[in-house]
Parts: C-alpha cells; structure tokens; sequence
C-alpha cells in the first residue's frame, strides 16, 4: 500500500497553536536568545571594528614597516632607528596586489617652544595629501588649514596649542633628536589647530609635511615607519612575510614588518572578546533549550492518548519523532524570527544613536571616540536565527523520543 | 490542607507545605527548571563577586600607591594636575600637616612633591613623572610603596636613588644597581640633569606607577627642582574604619579658609570611576539577559502547572479557597522553583568563587602586558561576601514569584464550576 506523505510541518503548525499561550512563552525563550545573539555580534563587531580601523588608520596600517629593533623599543621613538631612501621602500610595496596606499611617515618625539612656554609634542611627519581617508589631517583641520609641503608650517593639536599660549599665525620652534642622535632645530608657522576628538591627541600632536619632518630630524629622503593598507586586512599577515624577505636586504641592519593582527595588544582583546563570548551564547542557548524541553515534554505527555491513536492508525515511530522535531522547528522558527527582528531593530537604534562612552573613555588609554557604534550585518542575524532554530530541533530530541517510545496500546491505555 | 485554615484562607504554612508537595508532583520538570534558574543565578553570582573583587582591587591600589584617601592642594593645582605645575605649591608644612592630623578620622600624612622629567640612559630618553617622597618618618604611613618592592630595597632615609617604575626598568633594560639620568625643569624654565642609581624597582599592577613613575626622596626631588621646603600635595590616610566621607568633609571644612583644596580619591579618579560604571552596565546589560531567560522559564513552568491543575484548583475553590489563595498557592510554587535553582547556582558559583577568591583569575596570561583599565596586579580576585550570596539567592526566590503572577492570576481567575469542567 502506498503511503500517503504526513504533512509534517503542518501539523506541526497546528498543534503548535493548540496552546498558543504557552507556544508564545516557549517562543519567548528562543527570542530572548536569538535576539541577545544577533545583538551580541554587531556590538562587538562595532566596537572592535571601530577600534581596529582607528587604529590601523592612525596607528599600526595592516602592516608596518620599520627598522629591525624599532618594536623593542618603540616608547623611545628612536629616530636614530629609520628607514632611508624610502621611496624605493614604498615604490616596491606599491608593486604587490591587493595593496591600497603606502604611506611612510616619520614619528619624534619633539619639545616645542611657544609664546614664553615649552613641551614636549609629538611630531607627525606626514605625505599630507596622501594621508587623506587615512590619519586624515584634511578633517582634523579645526581652525585654519593644512601647512603646504615644502615651506615651514605646521599644524598643532587644539589643545596643545592652548597650553602652549599660540594661535594659527603664530611661530613655535621645535627641538628633536636627529637620526644622527645629535640635536635639531625647526622655526615653523602655526597654519592651523586640529581637533581629532581623542584627547590623548589633541594634547600632543603637531602635524608637518613630510619634507619640514625629514629636514628637522635630518633624515632626508627616509622616515621612522611605512604603513600599508590593504584591500581585504584579512590577509595582512601573508603580505608582511612577503614584505619582510623582500625590504630586510635593501635596509642596512634590516626590516621589521608586522601586520596589525600581530599588536599584541589587539590580539590578545580579540581573542578574549571571542572566548567570553562563545561562552555567554553557550549558556543562553543551553537556558533556551532547556525551556523547550520542559514545554514540549508536557505537551507530549499531554497527547499521550493522541499519539497512540494515531500509531494505532499506522503512522510510525519514524513519523512521530519527525511531527515532535518539526514542533520544535516551529518554535524555533517563530523565535528566530522575533529574536532576529528584535535584535536587529536594537541594534540598528543604536548603530543610529551610538553609546556615548566620553567619560569612561579617558581611564583607558585607547584611541577610543567617544561615542560607539554598533555594527549591524545580514549575517549575524542569519547565523543567530540558525543557531536559534537548531537549538530548538535538538532541545525537540528528548521530548520526541518519549513520544515514540509509547506503544499504541499502552498510549491508548493511559 | 489543614482543617483550620479552611475555608476561604490557607495559613503560609499550609501554603508553603501544598507549593512544595506540588513542586514534587513533576520532579523533572521542576528540576528542569531549577537548572535553568540556577545557571542564570551562577552566571549572576560569579559576575557580581568578580566585579566586587576587581573594583575593591583596584580601590585599594588607588588609594595604596597613587590617590592615598585624600589630598590637599594649593588653590589651583587641582584644575592644572595633569600638567604637574610647579606654580601652586604648599610652603608652610609642617603646621599645615599639623592642623590636619587633628581632623578626626585623619591617620597619617605626607608631603609629595610631583613633577615631570625625562629619563635618559644615554641611548634613549623617555617623559614621565617624578615623585618625591618624604624618606624620614612619613610617606610609608600612608602609601604602601615598599610592599610593591620587587627587586632591590625601599629608599632610606638621606639615600641618593631612585625608585623606579617596573615598566620604566623593563623599557631601559635595567637592574637595580644602574644609572639613569633624570631630566627635570625648573619652576624658572632651567633645565637640570641629575644622574642617579636604581636602588629599587617598584611594580604595583597600577600602569601609573609602573609604566610612568620613578621615586626620589623629598631632598632630591627639590635640588633637582630648585624648590625650597616646598611640596605640591599633602596625601591623607584615614583611619581604618573612619567613615570616608564624613573626614572628608571634616578635613574640607579645617583646610578651606586657609586656601587650600581638598580632594577626595573618588573625585581624583572620576575618570576611573566612570570606567567602573560602565563596565557594571555592559555586565548588567548581559546579565539582564540571562535573567530574562530564567523568568520566563518560571513562567512556563507555573503557566504549565497552573494549566494541568486546573481541575484541581476549581476543587479547591468549590471548597471555599478565595482566589487570593490559589494565587499564593502559585506564587509559593514559582517561588520555591527559584529558590530551589536559585541555590543550586548559588551552591557551584560559592565553591568557583572561594577558589578564585583564593587563587585568582591570572590576568597576565588572559591579557598579557595589555591595560585592561583597573589597576590591578598580576591576579583579579573575586569577593567572597556571603551576605552578597544570600540576598541574591533571596532576591532570585522573589524574581521567580513576580515571573508566576500572570500564571497565578490565570489559575485564579476560572469560575470554579468551568474549571472543575474543564477536560
């Protein structure tokens, strides 16, 4: 005899609303989960995100070059540690696929001298108009504009400016160890005040084109580092190997090319995001699984009676097993839809408004901004509604495999 | 069910006993539950002792190597700290540390003298912060500098050294016997080299100290700066068990008229404080999660108990209980289901959290040399508070019988004549 297809989900479906009330609670739990799992990913993503780009944009690349020995001893900046003729180093770069921009930049420490006042800053030295989407100086101009490569003019941070008594028009002299460890000097016009929004910045920052930054530190033609950035920063680390054979020969006493999945700072916060949050959405979806079973065992038990009709009616343990997962399916379909909306709705709100971090942000030295910004994506909400639905298939198993174990007579008994 | 309770009311022993025999009617269901309830309570207890443990932690630190309780000041020096001025000091000291030990609540005082100043070791120069410490008598009564010792020896009175940050020894690369030459500035704007030995190395877990700071005596500190008897803070320690804020406001009334501000830690670390709440929101954000979860697990449970006795609750009422009792009789039931889970959590997170209590969670494995933001040495410790633990478990019992209200509710809202019909 030919069997007749059960329509499954249906039937699923239907019985699922037999107790909507309850379904709805059930629900509930896997909306709870999926929307926290949805959410969970944009805001890590967000924040991480945010960090690694103002980070590679402002200080690491994907990758950095610099002289063998420059990491050991970065606090210093030692000058005295550079790159020389590096427009080959750059040209060569240049040359490698999937490379975006290279831009060398020089790093000192540097002691300015203000109207009467003197401090130490730290001097930028920058390929200004190559800089543009990178440090971007172009949107940190505040108040005047950038100094013109070539001549001698600079721009100072907001608030460095402020503590240092000058304003755009102004002439500062600035002081800084050369690469030849001896002392040099620099007369520069204030041409304009940059506000970047990080305090640690704006407090010790001067911008100079990259020619006014070589002269002073008698570096002509090279610089401190040379950053590359990439089209995909997934595959900085192969690009640095291949950097790292092919520059170390053409720099006396060597190269050191890292990419940025190698600060170690920001790998070890990757890599402890990640375990804390494996193991909150361990334990979320485990509270969620153990909801359903607990609901959809006593819906099972409920149907005792039904169950043994219908085996008495021929349908097989097979068929059971599959009706009590498809409830499941059911449940965990419904809550992988609430929750991916919910979440996703949260989580584009606040990608929309930001988390105002200002004043916390100052206890941690990072180049933080004060506000931050959640990263909704399509595949965080797949991914969650997945998990969602599987969770609730596997929490079905128990609950369907006590309705299977019933014999028709004894389930038609009860 | 006792005689004399009914009809019409149920006494809370009578309650309680019907609740629990109820609860055992459907043991795996309640047990389901309970560790649904019970993982939410461990996740919530574990977090709570962690963040309590961390933040004492770092108060500690705070107060025992940079913040002492509180700190006197010139007018203006507090609104320019961050520059470490030369321009505000305080001159009269030794009557200005006088008058404030008479504060009641006061323990000690010391006079420190901050400035900025570069370190060379003839390679390299790097900025950082200069402090000077009073060596005869004072400093160690209220800073705990020499416990943070971890190569070499503490300054001695008249001793020419330094003290030097463990961050600052590992960047030169250098051991207590070298020398390092300190750079400093003048209130004038002359610039002073002193060269000086590392007599010992100081590493406290608080990256202000370590990564930033070296240490001289007073003497030294004012030759290198050419300043008289002169200090920019005196650092307070209260008592132990004084009340905080009560000295302190004591110490701002004795000092205010005479010029001088006072600054409690807490508005000198505004910036950490601020940190610490809103990582305790992120924690409550997360947490609140979980707890949502487990109460609507409750909810379930008691919807699906109140749902199966719907006879037996029509009987009852045909009996005389008023719905205020079936309602109780629910509440208890949901009640005892939390604390039930609500011990078992309480129970595991008690023995992970004596353990990290004891052993502590190494931070320099999980982070390495990164700045995780509270100023902590080495190990994190969790608070074992056993006041904590119960009024947690308690307020999980309470969370579970406001979860079984709508059920409660439901349950008692059935004329019993329909509920007795129901099938």
């Amino acid at each position: 005899m030919p069997r007749r297809r059960i329509p499954l989900l249906r039937l699923a479906w239907r019985n699922t609303r037999r107790h909507m009330r309850r379904t709805l609670l059930t629900v509930t739990a896997v909306t709870v989960a999926v929307a926290a799992l949805t959410y969970g990913p944009a805001h890590v993503t967000g924040i991480l995100g945010d960090f690694l780009d103002s980070y590679a944009r402002t200080e690491s690349g994907h990758v950095r070059i610099r002289r063998d020995g420059y990491t050991a001893r970065e606090r210093f900046m030692p000058v005295y540690l550079n790159l020389p003729r590096v427009d080959e180093l750059v040209a060569a770069a240049r040359a490698h696929a999937g490379v975006e921009e290279v831009l060398p930049r020089i790093k000192a420490p540097v002691l300015v001298d203000g109207a009467g006042s003197n401090r130490g800053g730290l001097l930028l030295g920058l390929d200004l108009e190559r800089e543009t989407g990178y440090l971007d100086p172009a949107a940190m101009v505040a108040e005047g504009r950038l100094p013109d490569p070539g001549s001698a003019e600079i721009l100072v941070g907001r608030l460095f400016a402020e503590k240092l008594q000058v304003s755009v028009g102004d002439t500062v002299v600035l002081l800084a160890q050369t690469a030849y460890r001896s002392l040099g000097g620099l007369s520069a016009v204030v041409t304009g005040l940059a506000a970047s929004g990080m305090a640690q910045f704006d407090n010790t920052i001067l911008i100079a084109p990259l020619d006014q930054a070589q002269e002073l530190v008698d570096l002509l033609g090279g610089s401190t580092e040379i950053l590359v950035f990439m089209d995909d920063p997934e595959a900085a680390r192969a690009l640095a190997r291949v950097l790292q054979e092919e520059l170390d020969p053409l720099v006396p006493g060597g190269v050191e090319a890292r990419s940025w999945k190698d600060e170690g700072m920001l790998a070890s916060m990757m890599q402890v995001a990640e375990a804390a949050f494996g193991v909150i959405l361990f334990i979320m979806l485990l509270m969620a699984a153990l909801i359903i079973v607990n609901t959809m065992l006593m819906s099972v038990m409920e149907r005792t009676q039904e169950f043994g009709m219908q085996a008495a009616l021929g349908m097989r343990r097979g068929d059971i097993v599959a009706l009590v997962l498809a409830e499941g399916l059911v449940i965990g379909m419904m809550g992988a839809v609430a929750g991916g909306v919910l979440g996703s709705g949260f989580a584009l709100w606040l990608e929309r408004t930001g988390i105002d971090i200002q004043s916390a942000a100052k206890a941690i030295d990072l180049p933080f901004q004060g506000v931050m910004y959640p990263d909704w994506q399509l595949r965080f909400v797949i991914a969650a509604a997945a998990l969602g639905m599987v969770t609730a298939v596997i929490a079905a198993l128990y609950p369907a495999w006590r309705a299977a174990r019933l014999t028709p007579a004894e389930a038609l008994r009860t | 069910m006792t005689p004399e309770t009914l009809p019409g009311r149920l006494g809370w022993l009578a309650t309680l006993r019907l609740a629990w025999r109820n609860l055992r009617r459907n043991k795996r269901r309640t047990w389901i539950t309970a560790v649904t309830v019970s993982l939410a309570v461990l996740l919530l207890q574990l977090s709570i002792a962690v963040m309590i443990g961390v933040e004492r932690q770092s108060y500690d630190n705070l107060i025992n190597y940079q913040t002492a309780h509180a700190k006197l000041y010139a007018a203006g020096y507090f609104e320019n700290r961050e520059e470490l001025p030369l321009d505000y000091t305080l001159t009269d000291l030794e009557a200005l540390q006088a008058s404030v030990q008479q504060v009641s609540g006061v323990a000690a005082t010391t006079p420190r003298l901050a400035f900025q100043a570069s370190l060379s070791d003839g390679v390299d120069q790097v900025a950082c912060f200069g402090t000077g410490i009073q060596l005869a008598g004072s400093d160690t009564e209220v800073f705990r500098i020499p416990q943070a010792i971890v190569a070499g020896e503490y300054l001695r009175p008249g001793e020419e050294g330094m003290l030097l940050g463990s961050g600052l020894a590992e960047l030169f690369d250098a051991e207590v016997g070298d020398w390092l030459t300190v750079l400093t500035k003048t209130r004038d704007g002359a610039y002073e080299a002193l060269d000086l030995p590392i007599v010992g190395i100081v590493g406290t877990g608080n990256p202000v100290i370590d990564r930033n700071t070296f240490l001289v005596s007073l003497e030294t500190a004012r030759y290198m700066l050419d300043l008289q008897e002169e200090a920019t803070e005196v650092a307070v320690r209260f008592s132990l068990g004084a009340r905080e804020m009560a000295t302190l406001r004591a110490l701002v009334e004795r000092v205010e008229q005479l010029g001088y501000e006072v600054k409690g830690w807490r508005e000198a670390e505004a910036d950490f404080l601020a940190f610490a709440a809103m990582k305790r929101l992120g924690s409550v954000a997360m947490l609140s999660i979980f707890v949502v979860l487990a109460l609507v697990g409750v909810t379930n449970t008691v919807l699906m108990a109140a749902f199966e006795r719907t006879r037996e609750v029509g009987m009852l009422m045909a009996m005389g209980l008023r719905g205020g009792g079936v309602r109780k009789l629910f509440l208890t039931e949901g009640a005892l289901a939390g604390l039930l889970g609500g011990a078992v959590g309480s129970l595991l997170a008690l023995v992970l959290i004596a353990y990290l209590a004891s052993v502590g969670i190494n931070i320099t494995a999980l982070y390495g040399e990164m700045d995780i933001g509270y100023p902590v040495k080495d190990r994190m410790y969790a608070a074992l508070e056993p006041l904590t633990l119960v009024v947690v478990w308690l307020a999980t019992g309470l969370a579970a019988a406001a979860a079984s209200l709508y059920p409660a509710a439901r349950a008692s809202r059935r004329p019993p004549v329909e509920a007795l019909r129901h099938a």
